[in-house]
């Protein structure tokens, strides 16, 4: 006992946990479960990159040869790389660069996006885009 | 009226604090600026949270500008209050301060979902939905727990420090 921080740790959580009410309980179990179950669920290796700008769709690429897209919205270009089975949004003239330090995408639905510049990247899979929902 | 802007200056204040702190994903936020919104319901009804919601966002503007983000920020803010007011009014027993927080951390999740489909049109933005939800759950739980400690502690005062 007294050994690390462990002890401490789980009779905070017990604590916590003791003032949430049944409902409190089952609601926020839904929804980390949701999170989880999405997290781990088995899914195609990611093959195609789908980039949607302001005007629509801007193209469509496959993620195995290395390529730089430049997408121009609303506030300037983004660019986006892909390559190495993987897309990611490099640079964004937007104020936080959320979309930047979202880092790469590669799995079927996973999807980064720049909304000051208006920048969607999604990923598909072989069997286009309900493999996720198969 | 004193007492609502200063929730609304603790909101806000918050909510630059909050910026200074490590995110696990980047787009997460904790969402701390809620608590003088939940403070507010719990202390002095669904009117007030409302003008301390509206009047926060509107300050976020002065501070970080009016672009998306600001969009983004009214959205959820506003939506938030609506959701969490309806449930304290009608569920107010079934659930706690923490529970009613995780709807608002939820609607303010999905509404800036719906922003961002409007915003970037395109459907692609609800890929995020699962990991929103996820999200909605930790972060709402968090708020709550702070605003239930805010309470506790405001409690403490003698009724008219409160009126």
């Amino acid at each position: 006992m007294g050994v690390g921080g462990h002890g401490q740790t789980g009779s905070d959580l017990r604590r916590i946990w003791g003032t949430l009410t049944p409902a409190d309980r089952v609601l926020l179990a839904c929804l980390l479960c949701s999170g989880l179950v999405w997290a781990f669920w088995p899914r195609d290796k990611g093959e195609v990159a789908v980039i949607v700008g302001s005007g629509g769709l801007v193209a469509e690429v496959s993620m195995d040869r290395p390529d730089t897209l430049a997408v121009k919205g609303p506030l300037g270009t983004t660019y986006v790389v892909v390559g190495g089975g993987e897309a990611k949004i490099i640079s964004s003239p937007c104020p936080q660069k959320l979309c930047v330090r979202s880092g790469p995408v590669r799995r079927p639905g996973e999807v980064v996006v720049c909304i000051p510049n208006r920048v969607a990247v999604t990923i598909k899979g072989r069997n286009g885009p309900d493999a996720v929902l198969r | 009226m004193t007492h609502l802007a200063l929730l609304v200056a603790g909101g806000a204040a918050l909510s630059l604090l909050e910026g200074s702190l490590p995110r696990p994903l980047p787009w997460m936020k904790i969402g701390l600026a809620n608590v003088a919104t939940i403070l507010a319901l719990y202390l002095y009804g669904a009117r007030s949270a409302f003008s301390v919601a509206v009047l926060r966002v509107l300050l976020g503007g002065v501070f970080l500008g009016f672009g998306p983000g600001f969009v983004l920020s009214a959205g959820g803010g506003i939506a938030a209050w609506g959701v969490m007011a309806l449930v304290k009014e009608t569920l107010g027993g079934t659930f706690s301060v923490v529970g009613v927080s995780i709807w608002g951390a939820l609607t303010h999740n999905l509404t800036q979902l719906v922003l961002a489909h409007l915003l970037v049109r395109t459907a692609a933005v609800w890929a995020l939905l699962p990991a929103f939800l996820w999200a909605a759950g930790v972060t709402g739980t968090i708020t709550g727990l702070a605003a239930d400690f805010g309470l506790k502690l405001l409690r403490r005062y003698p009724r008219r420090v409160l009126r």
